[in-house]
């Protein structure tokens, strides 16, 4: 019977090891790799004619633009123009690293935590910055909600900080959690088809209409972690 | 002359009816923003638990912080949740005057 777990294990192309730490090149670094690839080679190659009428593939890209673009204007407002690129950036990368993982024989690397939880650390910090730098010490203003009695104060700061530092956590529980469940789900319906004979086409049409709900998932996560770091950045930037 | 007129205003009526049906459907949006509450009081929970666990190894006062922020990160946890079911928006803090979320 297939492992559904096999799927996830990574596995060393380039052993390479630096003052013992091992910085091998894996198939997780691969498949990063070629997110960015395939990323570069869609984008620059939709663009490289650019005409005013466009054709189907810069439309594509154009739909991607104008779909980040307006969610930085819905939730930071027109501040937040200047951090297009990271936004933009961070899009791509989880939605064609979760597209790519859905391949046959392809790895997902965002179904691992120390990878979601690496970007979400970098953003947490990156936004924290950024809020210090803009308004110094009245960033921390933001631990200290509006409306509560001073009484209450003792009470109310360290559960908004204790919220407050759970935000990486949630936002890469939330990316892991659903990728890998979908892709474990995806190959335990698929190990029932042979196994059941004739019976397996049951399986096989769960597996089929999975394989859709997976798409939609992919689409889902990459757009929630990115909303979700707009609304980080809204805080620091247009601090109540 | 008239009925035209009246007969557009008809039309321009059913159209806007239409419009703000489309606006109440759940979207894309609210989906996400439900699939987000569940996570959200755990990883709170995790994070209190963390922090005590800390706090208790560098004190060396085991299990008081330990306890503590477990119920802390419960209750920030909870506040969360609050937060996102009453759509109140994610930021720390209160409801602002013209929350643009909802």
């Amino acid at each position: 019977m297939a492992d559904p777990i096999h799927q996830f294990e990574i596995k060393k192309i380039i052993p390479i090891e630096i003052n013992n730490i091992d910085l091998s090149f894996t198939n997780s670094s691969l498949f990063m790799m070629l997110t960015v690839l395939f990323i570069s080679i869609f984008l620059i190659s939709s663009i490289k004619k650019k005409k005013i009428i466009p054709t189907r593939l810069q439309s594509v890209s154009e739909i991607f633009y104008e779909f980040i673009a307006n969610m930085i204007n819905d939730n930071i407002g027109n501040k937040g123009q200047k951090f297009f690129p990271l936004i933009f950036t961070l899009f791509t990368f989880i939605l064609f690293g979760n597209l790519l993982g859905l391949l046959p024989y392809s790895f997902t690397f965002t179904s691992h935590i120390i990878v979601t939880f690496v970007m979400a650390m970098f953003i947490f910090l990156f936004v924290t910055l950024i809020g210090i730098m803009m308004h110094g010490f009245k960033f921390f203003g933001l631990f200290v909600p509006k409306g509560v009695p001073m009484a209450m104060l003792p009470l109310m700061v360290p559960i908004e900080i204790i919220s407050y530092l759970s935000r990486p956590v949630s936002l890469s529980i939330r990316l892991f959690a659903n990728m890998m469940a979908g892709h474990t789900m995806l190959k335990v319906f698929a190990g029932f088809i042979f196994s059941l004979g004739l019976f397996g086409i049951a399986p096989l049409i769960v597996d089929v209409a999975l394989t859709a709900f997976e798409v939609l998932v992919a689409f889902l996560q990459a757009y929630v972690f990115t909303v979700l770091t707009c609304l980080y950045l809204n805080d620091a930037i247009n601090l109540h | 002359m008239d009925k035209k007129l009246k007969d557009f205003s008809k039309k321009l009526e059913n159209l806007k009816k239409l419009n703000s049906k489309k606006k109440n459907k759940k979207n894309f949006n609210d989906f996400g923003f439900y699939l987000k509450s569940g996570i959200e009081m755990i990883s709170a929970i995790i994070v209190g638990l963390l922090i005590g666990l800390f706090l208790d190894s560098y004190f060396e006062t085991k299990p008081l912080f330990l306890i503590l922020f477990l119920i802390l990160g419960f209750a920030s946890g909870i506040l969360s949740v609050f937060r996102t079911v009453k759509k109140l928006g994610f930021e720390v803090g209160f409801k602002k005057k013209n929350d643009k979320l909802h």
